[in-house]
């Protein structure tokens, strides 16, 4: 077995370093390990951070005879430096490391600005290297994206949800009170707390009032004081829920397979961490989605092209998840570091679906009963 | 790493709690539990494990094993027992207790072999009856460890809690078994 060979990483930060650990362990299965600039032969270095030039000249000039492989989500202005362009392909990188294993010499010294990148076709709309490519750009795998038309988006101040989000991020600290034609709401963030006249299954037709009808109508109070003895006056039944809860079925019943305008659908986003699915309701497909989801950040795009489940129900999961602080656009350097991962057939054949769809059945039978 | 024979697929349910994880499995088991005798042989000896049994029918996808852990088992036995067989491991942990966060460590750590080659899913029970630790909490602490795995509020004598702590552990076990960088 051959020995580890040390990697250095240049420029990265710590997430960074920590995911390409990951990645040296797991997937290298130990041939590359991290090590100090000064005791590695070997050095990635991250031609996107900050003040590239400046930390690209102290290195080399500090160990002029590292052999170093340039990260870059563009080709650098360097002659004989191998090259892999960021999110990474795993595997290109691996080659990569292994040529300059294999090389052992000095890489080019060169006074060209390094920071500087070569005016490609590769860009955000262009093709990306193979390296790079999604599984919808895999050998033998159709690219299947669905049309993405204006139907995909909606505004969310036509409806109740944004109207109920707009209040209550415009009073931090305070408790709104919110009333329509058909509905008496209060919530009371500071406590997570939501008060409404009706029960959480009448929710998705207080959510669906069409614009333009129910929407700008309801009258917004702000209150100092919300008195949970008496959270809204007037009503009858008054039924208490847990704000995320609420808000969460308040928007996937609104988003219906929809996205807010502005959600970028070929930005990755992610998932901070599974959703308590037991206590919110799982739009259809949510788990499977999740599963996938929460391992790393993706594009919209990329988990319908990765799971081919229905993209309204991705668009339904990613409304609800954002709503409560779940899901996001994601804008760490560690989080676009590395291509998203592919997958591969199952080993369970078809178990996994027997049992969601054994229990599917149950459910719907209690359900009837 | 091979998908595990239908006959042999396990699920481990395992917590601080004596009655926690058999309670699990007997609200979703399609025969009664049963405290079963399981011979294990391990490298330098063979033991005698008592776990409690019960399963799920899938027709024509065979049959998924559960097994509840009483606090006293040796986990290393189970970890040989379920080694070449097991689907995922599901940790129940009571958020009354003085030191679930331990708990869940002591757990983690335990099966950590087991953990790394299937997956691990989290039932937290009495979330709403203690202000002790809240969901992000224990993700904080999985996250930590570079485990993205289900958390969710489990109340164990529901059947559907517990039936969606199951997919979502095998969903977890699946990904892990699918997904790759290219």
């Amino acid at each position: 077995m051959q020995s580890p060979v040390k990697v250095a990483l240049v420029g990265l930060r710590k997430r960074s370093i920590q995911a390409l650990v990951g990645i040296f362990k797991q997937r290298y299965q130990g041939r590359f390990v991290l090590g100090m600039p000064a005791a590695a032969p070997v050095a990635i270095f991250n031609m996107d951070c900050t003040n590239a030039g400046q930390v690209w000249r102290t290195f080399r000039r500090k160990h002029p005879d590292t052999r170093i492989v340039v990260i870059a989500r563009e080709p650098p202005l360097l002659d004989d430096v191998d090259y892999v362009p960021v999110p990474l392909s795993v595997s290109a990188l691996e080659a990569a490391l292994e040529r300059a294993v294999a090389a052992g010499k000095p890489a080019p010294r060169t006074r060209q600005s390094v920071t500087a990148t070569r005016h490609t076709k590769t860009s955000r709309t262009g093709k990306r290297p193979a390296a790079g490519r999604s599984l919808a750009t895999r050998p033998g795998v159709a690219n299947e994206r669905p049309a993405i038309n204006q139907d995909v988006y909606f505004q969310p101040g036509d409806y109740l949800f944004g109207r109920l989000r707009y209040a209550l991020s415009s009073n931090p600290g305070k408790a709104v009170r919110l009333r329509g034609s058909n509905f008496l709401i209060a919530a009371d963030a500071s406590h997570c707390k939501i008060f409404a006249n009706f029960p959480l299954s009448r929710l998705a037709s207080v959510a669906a009032s069409q614009p333009g009808s129910e929407a700008g109508n309801e009258e917004v109070t702000v209150l100092e004081h919300l008195d949970r003895k008496a959270p809204l006056p007037d009503a009858g039944d008054v039924h208490e829920h847990p704000l995320d809860r609420f808000m969460w079925e308040l928007a996937a019943a609104t988003a219906n397979g929809r996205v807010t305008e502005g959600t970028p659908l070929d930005a990755p986003v992610y998932l901070r961490r599974w959703p308590n699915f037991t206590r919110v309701a799982p739009p259809d497909d949510a788990m499977r989605i999740a599963a996938v989801w929460v391992q790393q950040p993706r594009s919209l795009l990329n988990l319908y092209e990765t799971l081919k489940v229905p993209i309204e129900n991705i668009f339904t999961l990613y409304t609800a998840a954002e709503t409560i602080g779940l899901a996001g656009l994601a804008r760490r350097e560690s989080d676009t570091l590395i291509a998203p991962s592919v997958v591969n057939p199952s080993p369970y054949g078809n178990l996994v679906n027997a049992v969601l769809s054994r229990f599917v059945r149950a459910d719907k039978a209690d359900a009837a009963a | 790493m091979n998908a595990p024979a239908s006959r042999h697929r396990r699920i481990v349910f395992t917590g601080p709690d004596d009655s926690t994880a058999t309670c699990a499995i007997a609200t979703i088991s399609d025969a009664r539990v049963t405290r079963d005798s399981c011979d294990v042989a391990t490298v330098d000896t063979a033991l005698r494990l008592q776990l409690d049994h019960g399963v799920l029918h899938l027709q024509q996808a065979g049959e998924i094993h559960l097994y509840a852990t009483p606090p006293d088992t040796p986990v290393d036995t189970v970890t040989e027992f379920v080694q070449t067989s097991g689907m995922g491991l599901i940790v129940l942990l009571d958020n009354k207790r003085p030191y679930p966060l331990r708990d869940m460590h002591f757990y983690l750590h335990s099966f950590q072999a087991y953990i790394a080659e299937t997956s691990v899913a989290v039932g937290l029970c009495n979330l709403n009856t203690s202000d002790t630790y809240s969901i992000d909490d224990y993700q904080a602490e999985l996250i930590s460890l570079g485990l993205h795995v289900p958390v969710f509020e489990t109340d164990v004598t529901d059947k559907r809690d517990v039936v969606l702590l199951v997919e979502a552990l095998l969903l977890s076990t699946e990904v892990r078994k699918t997904l790759v960088h290219v």
